[in-house]
């Protein structure tokens, strides 16, 4: 970023910005911090320092990306996002170093590939547990159910176990979900097989997937 | 040097040692036959030959002997020492041989004796033509010795057997034992079927021929011993159990039923021995006693749905007794099996907390038994202590006893005193905490009033009685407060100084829901007759009626915004003295519809006339709707309270062991909570997943079963 100093009657100096002039010698960064200043700072959102719902907004469009589109929440993985809607400075350089992107063209090939990050079950696990944080606002303990069912139609891509989860949720319970219910879901895809016939009700599952199963035994 | 000739002169050498025949040679020709060989580096051939002579003796001499020979063992113990002696006479015979051939070689050939013997092992010992005929020597013996009852002879054969091995317990097993349990097996299989007709008969015979069995073969190698063991109790017991509980002719239910106590003994100490075996007994003692008692049980249910608690809790009583009578007339009372029946017929009988909890109330009521009480409270404690669902007992109990306090229905305190102290030594302090706390306050209050008085004899208008209660230990639900007549406000104001004047940070409130007044009614007749009465009412029934002092008439809505009762109990005060009996009816009430609406206007019954002077207005019972509502509030606060105590039982227990499994963690909880009520594991599992959320405790990360305790 250029700036001309105030009291110089002399032609325009340009003087760099110090951050810039020390981390002149990575080029990488440069572009980065100034792909942030593009949708940083938006006037709409008044978030001084960091990119806002409103820069999302046009960040995701410039990226050819629809909101709900699980990229997003991988990109936020990345970034180690705190709040929704919401990039730090430093989260967005951090992130971006991480995912080894400068370029808006590098970001849009990384957001086309984004399923790959979480091919392997440990990413997934740990990007499934980081979206309840995400998802969860900041004074609460546990995360409403609608917002929790939107997330989880996110994550889940065309799984019809899921599926059937969701519409169960939706019947029965209008409760919210804790931690420990959204991380334990994982494990019972993962471990439990679609016909519950290894399924233990006497084991440890949190009350409300015993609940689920039996409404599956039943509707089934 | 010619090997073939020295050998062959050696080679008959041998050969008549081994045949124990006369030797020709000398010794020291044979001597000088070896050296000769040993010289010219024949020694290897030598030896293989000579391995060669034995096995031929071996297989072609001694083995046909052994198998031929009627008694085999006998025959094979005495062909080894002749052999073994064969072997020493063999070996001074070629000593040269030995001590400069083999002694340098040691590696590779064994010294001419240990040859021997290995020979011996593995063309004798271990061959399978001998073995089989050891076997059928061993399975004849077996058979003629059960059938002579002598087992002198298989004593010894099985010792021999057993040193043979010499550490192997190979041949050992293969020719006896196998044999031995197998034959063991069927014979104790025939002789069950044998007896399996009759019960009684069974149990006898069988324990006879066990107890037979097992000194006779007192003998035996131990590990077999054990085996037999197991085998005579697999079959003669464990695959005959069911037979015998079920069985119609002397089985466990003739037994019981005409007194066969020895054989019931018997069966008893019978089943003591299988594993698992008190379950079996357990279950069919049980499955009697229901049916036995099914009667009684079917008429106490009766009882129960009919509410009527006193002929409940006595048939109760009565069914206890008779199963204390039949548990310790059949069953050793100290032993495991009489504590799991016992348990099993308290199961059976599961008293009702409630309905019992009615039985304590109404025995501690005034004018209730003219029997011993301290009698009747110690066999109702034989009830207490079957109880299942404890806690829901005790809310019940606090709530009568309240009642009984406050409304002066109790026969005495020592009663209840007693009755507390019984609890106590069955239950501990925190069960009776808050039930003595309230005698105390009832005591103190009584102590107060005295005091009170005495200190303003003349100024009282009023003859005031106060209880002050501690909110905190009463089962109290909340005060609504009311607007008191100004005479009674005054008189409870000035008890309020004289009480802050010996307190200090304490609040008063007064409850309007208990309490009761005396007041003196003036009923004007025509002509001028005035009919003067003393009326007892409840507190709220003498807010209303001391209105009338101000006017003659109110509607239903200006008694409800001026005295600011709680409109169901205003309604419910007025219906008592407005809609129930004539000798009730203080107030006349007009309106239209059959319940009060806030229209109805009230005013005095002047032509209420009784023939007491006293009258005692009554507050009409609660509807059925209400009792049950109030019955619903102590239950839910019931559960309420059990969530916390399971939660605490969870803490304490997961802060002592720090890590534990689900299913471990519900036992424990269960086993901690069970004297109080049986906690639903469902409900655990809940409580469990509230403290996750709470942060008390976390899983572990690999192991979804597996929780942490986080200090």
């Amino acid at each position: 970023m250029v700036r001309r100093t105030k009291n110089s009657n002399k032609e325009n100096i340009v003087v760099e910005d110090k951050k810039v002039v020390q981390e002149n010698k990575n080029v990488q960064i440069k572009g980065s911090e100034n792909m942030f200043k593009l949708y940083a700072d938006d006037p709409d959102d008044n978030l001084p320092g960091k990119i806002g719902p409103n820069g999302m907004f046009r960040l995701l469009n410039d990226l050819k990306i629809r909101p709900d589109d699980r990229s997003v929440l991988i990109l936020a993985w990345k970034l180690k996002a705190a709040t929704q809607c919401e990039f730090s400075k430093d989260e967005w350089i951090q992130g971006m170093k991480e995912i080894k992107c400068d370029t808006m063209n590098e970001l849009t090939k990384f957001m086309k590939n984004s399923a790959s990050q979480i091919k392997d079950p440990e990413s997934f696990k740990e990007f499934y547990n980081f979206s309840f944080d995400y998802a969860k606002p900041l004074r609460t303990t546990g995360l409403d159910l609608p917002t929790a069912i939107a997330y989880w139609k996110i994550i889940f891509v065309k799984n019809h176990r899921v599926d059937k989860w969701i519409s169960f949720l939706e019947k029965e319970e209008k409760r919210g979900v804790t931690k420990d219910e959204w991380k334990i879901f994982l494990d019972f895809l993962n471990t439990v097989k679609e016909d519950f016939s290894d399924y233990d009700p006497e084991d440890a599952w949190p009350v409300r997937i015993d609940d689920f199963v039996d409404f599956c035994k039943e509707s089934c | 040097m010619d090997y073939g000739n020295n050998w062959r002169l050696l080679k008959i050498q041998i050969t008549n040692i081994l045949n124990n025949e006369y030797i020709h040679t000398s010794f020291e020709t044979c001597y000088q036959h070896a050296y000769a060989i040993v010289l010219h580096k024949q020694g290897e051939k030598l030896y293989f030959d000579l391995e060669e002579v034995f096995k031929r003796h071996l297989i072609e001499k001694v083995r046909p002997s052994i198998i031929n020979a009627s008694d085999s063992l006998n025959k094979l113990i005495e062909a080894r020492k002749e052999f073994y002696d064969s072997l020493r006479l063999v070996r001074d015979t070629l000593c040269y041989f030995e001590r400069i051939f083999i002694n340098q070689r040691r590696r590779h050939f064994l010294h001419i004796i240990n040859l021997g013997q290995y020979l011996f092992n593995t063309e004798i010992i271990l061959n399978s033509n001998v073995c089989d005929r050891m076997k059928m020597v061993m399975s004849e013996m077996i058979e003629s010795s059960r059938k002579s009852e002598n087992w002198e002879e298989l004593k010894a054969s099985s010792k021999i057997l057993l040193e043979l091995g010499d550490g192997n317990r190979k041949i050992y097993e293969e020719c006896f034992e196998k044999i031995f349990l197998e034959k063991s097996a069927e014979f104790y299989k025939s002789k069950s079927q044998k007896y399996l007709k009759n019960g009684c008969e069974f149990v006898k015979k069988i324990s006879e021929i066990l107890n037979m069995e097992e000194k006779f073969f007192h003998f035996l190698d131990p590990k077999t011993l054990s085996k037999l063991k197991n085998i005579l109790i697999h079959e003669l017991i464990t695959s005959n159990i069911q037979s015998i509980l079920n069985m119609e002719h002397g089985g466990i239910v003739y037994m019981l039923e005409n007194n066969c106590t020895k054989e019931l003994n018997i069966l008893h100490s019978l089943i003591d021995r299988i594993p698992n075996g008190l379950n079996f007994d357990v279950s069919s003692i049980v499955k009697y006693i229901r049916v036995r008692y099914s009667k009684f049980l079917h008429k106490l249910n009766e009882i129960l749905v009919s509410n009527n608690f006193i002929d409940y809790v006595e048939s109760l009583l009565d069914l206890k007794n008779e199963t204390d009578i039949f548990i310790k007339k059949f069953f050793n009372n100290k032993n495991q099996l009489s504590v799991k029946v016992q348990q099993n017929v308290c199961h059976l009988l599961k008293p009702d907390p409630q309905i019992f909890s009615l039985y304590i109330d109404h025995s501690l009521k005034k004018n209730s038994h003219e029997n011993d009480i301290f009698e009747v409270i110690g066999k109702a404690m034989d009830i207490f202590k079957l109880l299942a669902e404890k806690d829901v007992f005790e809310k019940f109990y606090k709530k009568h006893l309240a009642k009984r306090l406050l409304f002066g229905k109790t026969s005495s305190y020592e009663n209840e005193k007693h009755f507390i102290s019984k609890l106590k030594d069955e239950c501990g302090i925190s069960f009776t905490q808050k039930a003595e706390a309230m005698l105390k306050d009832i005591e103190i209050s009584n102590d107060l009033i005295i005091s009170y008085k005495n200190k303003n004899a003349d100024k009282n208008e009023i003859d005031l009685n106060v209880q002050v209660l501690t909110k905190s230990y009463w089962p109290i639900s909340d005060i609504y407060s009311c607007i008191l007549p100004t005479s009674a406000e005054v008189a409870f104001n000035k008890f309020k100084d004289f009480y802050f004047s010996k307190h200090s940070g304490r609040t008063l409130t007064i409850n309007p829901n208990f309490g009761f007044a005396d007041l003196k009614a003036t009923f004007y007749k025509e002509n001028n007759i005035e009919e003067s009465k003393i009326l007892t009412v409840t507190t709220l029934q003498m807010c209303i009626l001391m209105k009338f002092n101000e006017s003659e008439f109110f509607t239903f809505e200006e008694l409800l915004n001026q005295t600011k009762i709680n409109e169901k109990d205003l309604k419910r005060a007025l219906e008592s003295m407005t809609m129930g009996k004539e000798s009730q009816k203080v107030l006349i009430r007009t309106g239209n519809e059959n319940h009060i609406e806030n229209a109805d206007i009230f005013s005095v019954n002047d032509n209420f006339t009784s023939k007491l002077n006293r009258v005692k207005i009554q507050m009409i019972p609660a509807k059925n709707k209400k009792d049950k509502s109030e019955e619903n509030e102590i239950f839910s606060k019931i559960n309420d309270d059990r969530k916390h105590e399971i939660e605490a039982a969870i803490i304490r227990i997961m802060k002592s062991r720090q890590k534990l499994i689900h299913n471990e963690l519900i036992t424990e909880v269960t086993k901690l909570l069970q004297r109080r009520f049986l906690p639903d594991p469902m409900v655990i599992k809940k409580r469990i997943e509230a403290l996750i959320e709470r942060e008390y405790l976390k899983r572990d990360e690999n192991n979804l079963n597996l929780y942490h305790y986080i200090s």
